[in-house]
């Protein structure tokens, strides 16, 4: 299933609301890392660290591979971008406006038309 | 005058302080007369505006590229009306190319500086509004997260 921009941007937010996976997210910023060394870290149970894992994985922030005999979880960077462009997008768009809004209220016509 | 985008999360903040007072500004935001000469840039033409304020009435603007003849559609429905000072309202936009960003909400609020307005929109996703009550209090530390991940992957780390 093709999953449209708004649904993959909350899946983003939904899985970075949680402050575990947060952490988790930036640990991994550092490097690729085993599951193993996420529960040792933040002392919490292999089967919840695979569930934070799973939630990241499908809101497209990691992806995991195997390494020898590791599984082990990398950082989707790339994942941050739709976000930043819904931001931007938006802030784009607000800003063209009220330029156009400015524009329209400096001309001498319509404010005289407005104040009378 | 003054313009300054903030954001929390996917909730976006844009300010911006113009030169007229806030009933002038709120009647240039509300009337399709003037609503329909500075709405959406110089790029488009403006083709229709509705404008039914009143709360759970409906707005719509039809506005059309002046250079490719792409038609976009914007509409919402009023959702809590402050005469002169508050508006909200959904927000959703689409056009005749299949594209469509589907529904946000917007408050703008106008706050008088003296004869001056300060305009500030309040832009949403709307589809979050539960899960943002629900997390309020970690869309701070979400936006710094992107933030940090999103300048490691502009100094050229990718996956």
């Amino acid at each position: 299933m093709v999953m449209s921009r708004p649904d993959r941007i909350s899946l983003v937010f939904q899985a970075l609301a949680d402050p575990t996976r947060r952490a988790i997210l930036e640990r991994l910023a550092s490097g690729d890392l085993p599951v193993s060394d996420l529960v040792e870290r933040f002392d919490i149970s292999q089967p919840a660290v695979t569930k934070h894992l799973n939630v990241l994985q499908r809101a497209g922030l990691i992806t995991r591979h195997r390494s020898g005999r590791l599984r082990l979880s990398r950082v989707r960077r790339h994942a941050m971008i739709p976000p930043l462009e819904w931001i931007r997008r938006y802030t784009r768009l607000w800003n063209d406006r009220l330029d156009s809004l400015e524009a329209l209220l400096a001309d001498p016509t319509i404010r005289k038309e407005l104040e009378s | 005058m003054t313009s300054s985008p903030g954001m929390l999360g996917e909730r976006l903040v844009v300010r911006r302080t113009v030169a007229a007072p806030p009933d002038v500004v709120y009647r240039v935001w509300t009337e399709p007369r003037y609503a329909r000469q500075w709405s959406w840039g110089a790029e488009h033409d403006t083709i229709a505006v509705d404008i039914d304020l009143r709360v759970g009435g409906i707005w719509r603007q039809e506005i059309r590229n002046r250079a490719n003849g792409e038609t976009w559609w914007f509409d919402g429905e009023f959702r809590a009306i402050d005469p002169g000072k508050r508006l909200v309202h959904t927000f959703h936009w689409r056009n005749d190319r299949g594209e469509d960003h589907g529904t946000s909400l917007v408050a703008i609020d106008f706050i008088d500086h003296g004869g001056n307005t300060e305009v500030v929109i309040t832009h949403t996703e709307l589809r979050d509004e539960q899960l943002r009550r629900d997390t309020e209090k970690g869309w701070e530390d979400v936006s710094a997260v992107i933030a940090r991940l999103a300048e490691q992957t502009s100094r050229g780390q990718s996956t």
